[in-house]
């Protein structure tokens, strides 16, 4: 039993890890590897304003939500704008401006056990025999509502539709009157709202810590791979592979053989299926 | 000449998600033959030669070459057992020198069996391939890099570059499309002799009355069926292909210009108002692309409500004159300028309502209602019919769009039951008449056509410029550039002629339909 | 009606004089002319031999540093020329790193085999591995190459294997220190000038096109997926070249072989020297590498630093100072009326 809760828990987390990071491909077709840096950039700044400024914790959610979207905004407008089109400069741009961002927060000093999040709700919820606690309840309630909410925008609402626009044929838009700049910063900004939202409700289980960055960039593209990097149930149901089989190691074998579990996936998939579990494999289709 | 049949095509069967593209389609092709394949767009041409040629897999049915099955293969495993194509969208490496270009097939396992393609020769054996399509030896021309090269000269170039593999058949996807009457001219006379020195070829065209000077048979396809096959003249009076493929109303006529496809007699054609206004003013556009010029001193004048459309060749100028009227050309000078590419400039004024738009963005420009429809079916091709429009309408609030987007399915009424198709699956026609329909929904008052009816068949031309018509009914503006302006002349108030971007002549549709130069040119005859 | 008449100007460049002269045969008779095209050519050459002779052991090291590293580059441009782009140059480093340890250590392999072994074998090793994704979108390539070193240096960690956390120590060293330092210089000097070679052949110009539109590479009978094996087996041998030289040298491997600033470092000399141009990968790490070592008191806003550098020469300079400096040789710019 204590293993399907932590296997849904970890599931959870590693689609929560995944989805900003797969949102903004399908949307503006920018693999934001800064996605890691994003998610931990979020939870500092709610730590600042936590304990710096002394506001509520549902308050520095929120503001924290605000300032990484305006910031991911502006990376967009600031930065990407400048070299979109350019595939080497966009993969290398993201790459490496999270890297900057992880190493500056560990020169600041964010590592170690020092910096912590709070859970929403302490303490916790007997089921079956095992007690769970509150946290990692809101952290799969969440995670559920959020992929349907992701899922209604991108179909049904204008600027959603929208993104889809810019995201398949630049110029047809343009020539529509959307703007991509615009269009594009706001799916960044979208991008990183969503990881912040990510590290709000994840941090709280473990530490804040500037490595934990890279972690999630692991999961994120790992889950990207293995589901497809268009398909957004692709990714959902690769992070739930991958986290049941997780959990599982980690009963079995040993908790340090954790980490095995996505690089086994990758291989398994690289050799089995390459486009992913549901990737639109590259067909040299011709229709016109 | 042997009876062998060199490629032999068994039930292939393809479809596209729901679309079958493909259905139950065989055929022979015997050595030294020249066959035609023809139909409407979406009829499934392209698609067959993507099936023999293995750039899609067929779902069943097979493909023999030379009584050995290809069907599936690699298409360089295909192409390096001697089956060449060419393609109808050019693939061509715009920043190499032409014979650059031909040099790379050189590179290949095909052509090092055939002949020593051995490093440093390779140059010469290019230079002297290129000279029999065209490229003169010893002119400036094999060195000029592709994207300065005029449209027919790529076509030929794409038809040198199969033909250095060697192949022993070659297909031909629209080779002429966008080919003026000269360079056709230019180019038969080399299909017919690479037909006398024995290549067995398939060639798929619109151009039925040059494809049928050259091929010795015809098959024709419908909706992805073969429905006839045989010599030119019999197919044409083949009562199903006439239905089908010409249109039941109207008389394709390969000899005579008559005025069709429902317009009006020429007595009825509207004049233009001498008091109406000027929606449009184009003064002295000058663009510059590095140091080669694409247009200079364009002046030109749209009155509402009128259809003035602007005749001219490829690489005239035409969409480029297109991209600056609706500011597209300010994105392009943007992201060149970023990366450091070739320098774009733009002089001169654009006068849109009386005001100075010249740098004002796309985006400005549609609001103020001024909307392009790009060439080749701008759409987005993984969203649905419904989508697409609903993209279309995000400037404009949410009812004007509902209302707009009933227009444009009152307007093609076959969109309607396209509704919840995947865009990238519609046919040619279709995809055309969404892009159509997308610009519409922006609710322009004048609305820029940028070759709405290449590639399409006959049928669907006349549809389309009936639309126009209907649109234009409507209040709106339109203002479109063709080539092949046949059948849009009877719709036309007024029209220009352009030619390497410079305006040449200028007049109502009738004057320009009695030029016989015009007539030569642009109208076919 | 008179704005629109004022004589407007444009900027535009021309190719100097003495490119236009020395494009013939006669460039011979001049010896200034002659120097114009020697000169880029020679001047690494001479560098070569004679820096390791001039400078002081520490910047002795600091050039070795920066010979690797630069290898580490050009396998970087030479995958890019074909449209692979990697963002984990650190996978070669680390297999051929701890392929030469390991066949060092187990085997008691002498460092004139392990080198050659684990460049060829490092590199048999990651062609294997990266083949899969060869055929789908780039941005695929990027993430695996992202994900795969990290994923490697976390299973070393955690199984133990390979030495675990500690890695592997009392390698064999080189023999000499200069020895060290001309082989290396050797290895890079020799790989510039036979990818520039590669890349003016026709086999680079297919590795162009295959990068512009392999549509039309396949069309033309051409396998583009062998041709990418095959770069792939080149740039990974480099790598892991670079990887197996600097565990002897060092006289140790472990887990940071695969770290980020294998991946980083390389990818920012080629960016800030050029992509594709080659000798903007050797030019990049000749300028980063000193000035990391100048930097190391900073330790972690090194890589912050780097990181800025790379995004400021992406936007601002997106041809490279290699492009530029050569531009400025060839062309003059002037503004001319219209």
């Amino acid at each position: 039993m204590s293993i399907f809760i932590y296997g849904l828990t970890q599931s959870v987390t590693l689609m929560l890890y995944g989805y900003g990071f797969s949102l903004v491909y399908g949307i503006s077709g920018i693999a934001n590897f800064a996605h890691g840096g994003f998610y931990v950039l979020g939870g500092y700044i709610t730590w600042c304003i936590i304990n710096l400024l002394g506001l509520s914790q549902f308050t520095s959610a929120v503001l924290t939500v605000l300032i990484m979207g305006f910031l991911g905004f502006v990376f967009y407008w600031g930065i990407l704008l400048r070299i979109r089109g350019i595939i080497l400069s966009e993969l290398v741009i993201t790459f490496v401006a999270g890297i900057a961002i992880l190493e500056f927060l560990n020169w600041k000093g964010l590592y170690g056990f020092y910096y912590n999040l709070l859970p929403f709700v302490e303490g916790d919820i007997t089921v079956g025999e095992v007690s769970v606690d509150y946290q990692r309840l809101i952290v799969l309630c969440s995670g559920a509502v959020l992929a349907g909410l992701m899922w209604l925008f991108v179909h049904h609402t204008k600027i959603g539709l929208s993104f889809r626009g810019i995201a398949q044929e630049e110029r047809t838009a343009l020539s529509l009157g959307i703007e991509s700049d615009w269009v594009g910063s706001l799916s960044m900004a979208l991008g990183s709202a969503l990881a912040a939202v990510a590290a709000i409700l994840i941090l709280p289980l473990g530490v804040l810590e500037a490595n934990v960055g890279y972690e999630v960039l692991i999961y994120a593209v790992t889950v990207a791979i293995v589901g497809g990097l268009e398909s957004t149930p692709g990714m959902v149901l690769a992070s739930f592979i991958i986290g049941f089989g997780q959990i599982l190691v980690a009963e079995f074998i040993g908790s340090s053989w954790m980490i095995i579990v996505p690089l086994a996936t990758i291989v398994v998939i690289l050799a089995l299926r390459p486009s992913g579990l549901f990737g639109k494999f590259k067909e040299l289709e011709e229709r016109v | 000449m042997q009876d062998e049949v060199i490629l032999q095509v068994e039930n292939l069967h393809k479809s596209f998600g729901g679309v079958k593209a493909t259905v139950d389609v065989s055929f022979q092709l015997r050595r030294g033959e020249f066959i035609g394949i023809i139909g409407p767009n979406g009829s499934g041409k392209t698609t067959l030669i993507n099936l023999i040629t293995g750039f899609v897999k067929p779902d069943a049915g097979r493909v023999l070459f030379k009584g050995r099955a290809i069907t599936g293969k690699m298409p360089y495993t295909i192409a390096g057992l001697g089956v060449a194509r060419t393609f109808q969208m050019v693939h061509m490496f715009y920043n190499l020198p032409a014979f650059k270009n031909i040099i790379i097939p050189l590179c290949s396992p095909r052509v090092k069996t055939l002949k020593g393609g051995r490093y440093g020769e390779r140059d010469d054996i290019a230079i002297e391939i290129l000279d029999e399509y065209g490229f003169e030896r010893d002119s400036f021309i094999p060195y000029r890099m592709v994207g300065s090269l005029p449209h027919g000269y790529l076509k030929r170039l794409d038809l040198a570059r199969a033909m250095s593999l060697r192949p022993e058949v070659l297909l031909l996807d629209e080779l002429f499309s966008g080919m003026s009457m000269s360079e056709v001219a230019a180019t038969l006379p080399m299909l017919e002799k690479l037909s006398a020195q024995g290549l067995s070829m398939i060639m798929v065209e619109h151009r039925l009355r040059e494809l049928f000077r050259v091929v010795s048979r015809v098959i024709v396809l419908n909706f992805g069926a073969k429905i006839a096959e045989g010599l030119p003249e019999e197919v044409m009076k083949d009562a199903s292909v006439m239905a089908a493929y010409l249109g039941s109303e109207s008389q394709y006529d390969c000899l005579e210009m008559v005025p069709s496809h429902g317009a009006p007699p020429p007595e009825e054609q509207p004049e233009t108002r001498p008091e109406a206004e000027k929606i449009l003013e184009v003064k002295k556009l000058t663009v510059f692309f590095e140091n080669a010029l694409a247009a200079n001193d364009i002046s030109l004048e749209v009155a509402e409500g009128e259809i003035v459309g602007i005749l001219g060749s490829n690489s005239a100028g035409k969409t480029t004159l297109m991209n600056a009227v609706s500011g597209l050309i300010l994105d392009q000078k943007k992201k060149e300028d970023r990366r450091g590419g070739e320098r774009i400039e733009v002089r001169g004024e654009i006068i849109f309502r009386g005001e100075n738009i010249t740098y004002l963005k796309p985006s400005d420009r549609v609001k103020k209602g001024m909307v392009l429809c790009r060439e080749r079916h701008p759409i987005f091709r993984d969203s649905t019919v419904l989508e697409n429009l609903r993209i279309a309408g995000k400037l404009r609030k949410r009812l004007e769009v509902k209302e707009s987007i009933a227009v444009v399915f009152e307007i093609f009424p076959h969109l309607l039951t396209l509704k919840k198709r995947k865009a990238g699956l519609l046919s040619g026609g279709e995809q055309q008449m969404l892009a159509i329909g997308m610009a519409l929904v922006t609710r322009p008052s004048l609305l820029l056509l940028d070759e709405p009816l290449l590639g399409l068949s006959p049928l669907l031309q006349s549809e389309v410029t009936k639309a126009l018509k209907t649109i234009s009914g409507r209040g709106v503006t339109i203002l479109v550039t063709e080539q092949f302006a046949r059948p849009l002349i009877p719709i036309i108030d007024r029209g220009y002629v352009i030619e390497n971007g410079i305006i040449v002549m200028g007049g109502t549709g009738r004057e320009l339909a009695d030029n016989p130069d015009v007539r030569a040119s642009y109208l076919g005859v | 009606m008179d704005k629109s008449e004022k004589t407007q100007f444009r900027r535009e460049r021309l190719d100097r004089g003495i490119k236009a002269r020395t494009d013939t045969i006669y460039a011979i008779a001049s010896f200034r002319d002659m120097l114009y095209l020697i000169l880029p050519r020679v001047l690494p050459l001479v560098l070569m031999v004679v820096l390791p002779l001039l400078l002081g052991e520490y910047w002795r090291k600091v050039v070795c540093y920066a010979a690797v590293y630069g290898l580490l580059a050009l396998s970087w441009d030479f995958l890019g020329a074909i449209g692979l782009f990697s963002l984990g140059q650190a996978l070669f480093f680390g297999v051929g790193a701890y392929m030469a340890g390991a066949l060092n250590l187990y085997f008691e392999w002498p460092i004139y085999y392990t080198l050659p072994a684990a460049t060829l074998g490092g590199a048999l090793f990651c062609t294997l591995l990266l083949t899969p994704v060869i055929r789908l979108k780039g941005v695929y390539f990027a993430m695996v190459t992202i994900v795969i070193p990290i994923l490697f240096s976390r299973t070393i960690v955690a199984g133990g294997i390979f030495g675990g956390t500690h890695g592997i120590v009392n390698l064999t060293p080189f023999k000499s220190d200069l020895l060290a330092e001309y082989l290396i210089l050797f290895a890079l000097i020799g790989c510039l000038f036979a990818f520039r070679r590669v890349i003016g052949e026709d086999y680079g110009l297919v590795m162009h096109a295959i990068r512009d539109d392999d549509r039309a590479v396949m069309s033309a009978g051409i396998n583009i997926y062998w041709r990418k094996v095959q770069a792939l087996f080149v740039a990974s041998a480099v790598g892991c070249l670079a990887g197996a030289f600097m565990c002897h040298n060092y006289q140790f491997v472990g887990p940071s072989a695969f770290s980020l600033d294998y991946s980083l470092l390389p990818l920012a000399a080629a960016a800030l020297g050029g992509p594709g141009t080659f000798v903007g990968a050797v030019l990049g790490s000749a300028i980063l590498i000193p000035l990391s070592e100048a930097l190391r008191d900073f330790g972690g806003l090194r890589m912050v630093f780097y990181c800025l550098i790379l995004i400021a020469s992406m936007i601002l300079l997106p041809e490279g100072i290699f492009h530029y400096i050569a531009r400025k040789y060839h062309q003059f710019e002037r503004t001319v009326k219209i």
